[in-house]
């Protein structure tokens, strides 16, 4: 039985301006203390897939609207209200995005981190904010005991991500969910922030999905990659073969636009064009308005993911 | 902390200085005359001089200004020009009756706007948020002598549960008294504070760190009222601070409808018999009032929000 199992998960989101299919089919699976690596340009429904596999999504507008998630074999899309809490945070935990945002202003770094330890763990306040600064500690915070007693706001943005990573690892997860860690910090703090996950990776064996927009970020960090495009699954593949021989146009589209590590060459390409809005959703392949290999059926049906050898799964006209 | 609160302190100084002065000018330059009023249209004009010279009257105007001054910082605001009883004594009967109406009419606001307002926001677009508005609409709407009125009516001269006018006597017979004045002004005051605290609820609920702390495996109740109701009430307190503000008008008038002794009805009086010390006297404890809540609402944002006393 693996970790997690995601089963054809639909996330769709009602909103004034109509339906937006955010996630639509998405199926892969996690073996325990395997990583793997989502990937696809803004809005292709990353962030959606993550929040929901916590079941955290806003609703309203957002509703899991198909498909099944099992964790360590339980359904977390018919789960009570009283089992969700016990899992979050629990056994799994979330890195999101934007370290300004996620931690609450008026709480010590200390608290905030203390607070998942005694829900879960029932550590008296004491024992919970120790465990609080060893978890700093351990995600390299020099002074832990002092930024345990700071707030949110006397921290840079790299020591708050830090924070948030201490917070998701307090009560040792099985699973940790990074929802572009590093996306809004600037470069050489990004270096150390991967710098640590990498370190945490091979230390605890936590299950761990990164998401990134950047396909150069996953490539020594996760085992596997699933590459999404307009809230579909268009590629899953070992992350070496993944670089070695993507199979799918818009994987390649991303791999080409990779900077490449000698910075020699400048050539930053991107893929022509930008992910359909949600109301413009194009019959068929959603990625035929971009597409170079683009032929008459691709405008017609929706490519299948079908398996294309080397462990890849695609879903392209083309590979068919 | 303790740097925060004594700068706030020490700002408030200028401002109070401020307030003395345009009250002193301000009744100079109101028509009327305290020895008139004191001793009629038909009096001497060698009596009317005898008793403006005996109040200090015919003193310099920047004679009389530093005296005010020197009594105001001294809590010393001498005696009634019109019958001569120490206005330091009428300030001591009429004093409590305002703080009791005021601070239980501040905790009706409170104690029944921020949780009910907090309902209403979790509960958005459901029957109680429903009833929230009308509720709203009418705190809204209704001024405050056309309510307490209303409350007369029905509860004093048809249900004969309250006492209609005064302020009573002993304990029981007081609260029995304080009732329907401060419901009138707690009413109003909690329609304000529950709104308030809704649309800023509403809008911290929205916030990134909400989602931290459900995604923490944190119980929906703590997530609201320990993780957001905290962040919503920086604004609720503010906000809160300037209604008490406007609001002292709102106190006058629920004296008056209530003919309840109170620092407004020594105002209105004092001001009927141009009785310059009386009046000074209430405005400056009105000032001081308003000063103190001014301060008291900047020190609680301060325990709120640990952002703004290490600004
Ligand atoms: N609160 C929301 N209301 C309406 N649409 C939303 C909302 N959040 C996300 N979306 C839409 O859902 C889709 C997927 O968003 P998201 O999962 O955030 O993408 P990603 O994380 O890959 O950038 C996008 O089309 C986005 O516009
Ligand atoms: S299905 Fe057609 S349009 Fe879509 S990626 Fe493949 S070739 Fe391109
Ligand atoms: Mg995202």
């Amino acid at each position: 039985m693996s970790l997690l199992e995601v089963d054809r998960l639909q996330v769709h989101l009602f909103t004034n301006r109509g339906l937006v299919r955010a996630v639509d089919g998405v199926s892969f699976s996690l073996e325990a203390g395997r990583s793997l690596g989502i990937v696809g340009e803004s809005g292709c429904g990353k962030t959606m897939t993550a929040l929901a596999l916590m079941r955290l999504i806003p609703t309203p507008p957002a509703q899991i609207v198909g498909g099944s998630i099992r964790f360590d074999g339980e359904d977390v899309v018919a789960m009570d209200d009283a089992r969700l809490r016990a899992l979050r945070g629990n056994q799994i935990a979330m890195i999101y995005q934007d370290p300004m945002t996620t931690l609450n202003p008026v709480f010590t770094v200390g608290e905030q981190i203390a607070e998942s330890v005694r829900l879960h763990r029932h550590d008296g306040r004491h024992a919970a904010f120790l465990r609080a600064v060893e978890m700093l500690k351990l995600v390299g915070i020099p002074d832990p005991d002092r930024v345990a007693r700071a707030y949110p706001h006397q921290l840079s943005g790299g020591m708050r991500q830090r924070a948030v990573i201490a917070m998701a690892l307090a009560c040792d997860p099985k699973l940790l969910i990074a929802d572009e860690p590093t996306t809004a910090l600037d470069v050489t703090i990004q270096a150390q922030i991967l710098e640590l996950l990498r370190r945490l990776r091979d230390d605890l064996g936590t299950g761990i999905i990164l998401i990134t927009h950047d396909l150069g970020v996953i490539a020594d960090l996760v085992d596997e990659v699933v590459v999404m495009y307009a809230g579909k699954l268009v590629e899953h593949a070992p992350v070496r073969q993944l670089f070695a021989a993507p199979q799918h146009p818009y994987t390649r589209g991303l791999l080409r636009s990779v900077p490449s590590l000698d910075m020699r060459e400048h050539r930053l390409r991107t893929i022509d064009g930008t992910v359909p809005p949600a109301h413009a959703m194009p019959e068929g392949c959603r990625f035929n308005p971009r597409c170079a290999l683009v032929m008459d059926v691709c405008r017609e049906k929706e490519p299948p993911l079908v398996d294309v050898g080397g462990g890849t799964r695609a879903a392209c006209w083309a590979l068919a | 902390m303790a740097g925060y609160i004594l700068r706030r302190i020490l700002e408030v100084i200028p401002t109070v200085l401020l307030v003395l002065t345009l009250v002193f000018f301000a009744l100079r330059i109101m028509p009327g005359d305290p020895a008139v009023a004191a001793l009629g249209e038909f009096a001497a004009p060698e009596a009317i001089e005898a008793f403006r010279d005996k109040l200090g009257l015919n003193k310099p105007l920047y004679v009389q200004y530093f005296s005010f001054i020197g009594q105001a910082l001294t809590a010393d605001f001498g005696r009634s020009m019109n019958n001569n009883t120490s206005v330091n004594a009428l300030l001591a009967q009429a004093l409590p009756h305002t703080i009791v109406l005021g601070l239980t009419a501040t905790a009706i606001g409170i104690v029944v706007g921020i949780p009910f307002g907090a309902m209403t926001a979790v509960h958005r677009n459901g029957k109680l948020d429903g009833f929230g508005r009308i509720f709203a609409l009418i705190g809204f709407s209704l001024p405050e002598f056309y309510f307490g009125v209303l409350l007369i009516i029905v509860f004093s001269l048809h249900l004969d549960w309250f006492p209609m006018l005064g302020a009573g006597k002993g304990f029981v017979d007081q609260a029995h008294h304080l009732v329907l004045p401060a419901i009138t002004l707690g009413v109003v005051m909690a329609a304000f504070v529950m709104r308030l605290t809704r649309s800023s609820l509403l809008e911290v609920l929205r916030r990134d760190y909400v989602r931290t702390a459900r995604g923490k495996g944190v119980p929906e109740h703590w997530v609201i009222f320990k993780h957001a109701l905290r962040n919503a009430l920086i604004p609720v307190t503010t906000g809160l601070g300037i209604y008490l503000l406007t609001t002292l008008s709102g106190t006058i008038t629920v004296e008056l409808v209530f003919s309840r002794p109170g620092l407004g009805t020594m105002l209105i009086s004092g001001v009927s018999a141009r009785d310059y010390t009386v009046v000074q006297a209430g405005l400056v404890v009105f000032a001081f009032f308003v000063v103190c809540v001014n301060l008291l609402t900047d020190l609680l944002c301060a325990a709120i929000d640990p952002r703004i006393a290490l600004r």
